[in-house]
């Protein structure tokens, strides 16, 4: 009678092989979530804009710091970043949230501070996800 | 130091000091109120700016102003603004007669 095999001591049995094929997609389209992959943190940090691609723009990283400016960034992540795209959370790396407070500057004059949503400039950035776009 | 005093609509803007449309009327007071509720926004996180109270102070003034000037030429926009002699709040047109 064959005993139950127990895998390597090494090895997490919840945990599912390593993605092999590095065409498989890990997120988006033709990404199968069945397939789960090892989390983030037992991957080697070059992997991760490679598994993550559009939370870097879909660009490779050296290009990445060239347009490193926060209205960029911020242009870049909600028109390519969509929930189709997110699959599942529990895939994800974990991270430390933060949010800078805000420092007083120079206001729009009340008139284009109305058109735009909002006096302050710095917060006047390119929300993209078909819905604030004029 | 009051630098957003001077780029408003209230003091160098046209509009305030000769005639004004009603439209360009209520845009200042759309305009000054939604300063207020922006400014407010920040104030919240922001309890000890002075830059900031101070600019509250402008965005309240402005908004008292402009809703003064509107309800002088064209009536209370609100009819807890009525200040009259008689119920001046049915003087202008109903919302199916084209009023706002």
């Amino acid at each position: 009678m064959n005993q139950p095999q127990r895998p390597p001591m090494n090895q997490n049995p919840q945990m599912p092989p390593m993605n092999q094929n590095p065409q498989q997609p890990s997120m988006g389209p033709g990404y199968r979530p069945n397939q789960m992959q090892r989390p983030y943190s037992m991957q080697q940090p070059s992997q991760f804009p490679q598994r993550y691609p559009m939370l870097y723009g879909q660009q490779p990283p050296q290009m990445r710091s060239q347009s490193n400016d926060s209205m960029n960034m911020a242009c870049m992540m909600p028109s390519r970043f969509t929930a189709s795209m997110a699959g599942d959370l529990s895939t994800y790396p974990i991270a430390m949230a933060y949010v800078p407070m805000q420092q007083w500057s120079q206001t729009y004059p009340l008139s284009q501070g109305f058109m735009q949503g909002t006096i302050f400039p710095e917060l006047d950035l390119p929300f993209m996800m078909g819905r604030c776009v004029k | 130091m009051r630098n957003f005093r001077n780029q408003g609509a209230m003091t160098t803007n046209p509009r305030m000091s000769g005639m004004m449309t009603q439209e360009e009327a209520l845009r200042n007071v759309s305009e000054t109120g939604f300063a207020i509720d922006d400014i407010i926004l920040y104030l919240d996180t922001h309890t000890d700016d002075p830059q900031a109270m101070e600019y509250y102070q402008y965005a309240m003034q402005a908004n008292q102003d402009a809703i003064a000037a509107y309800e002088n030429a064209f009536g209370p926009l609100m009819f807890t603004n009525v200040d009259a002699d008689t119920w001046t709040w049915t003087d202008s047109p109903w919302p199916w007669e084209g009023g706002r």
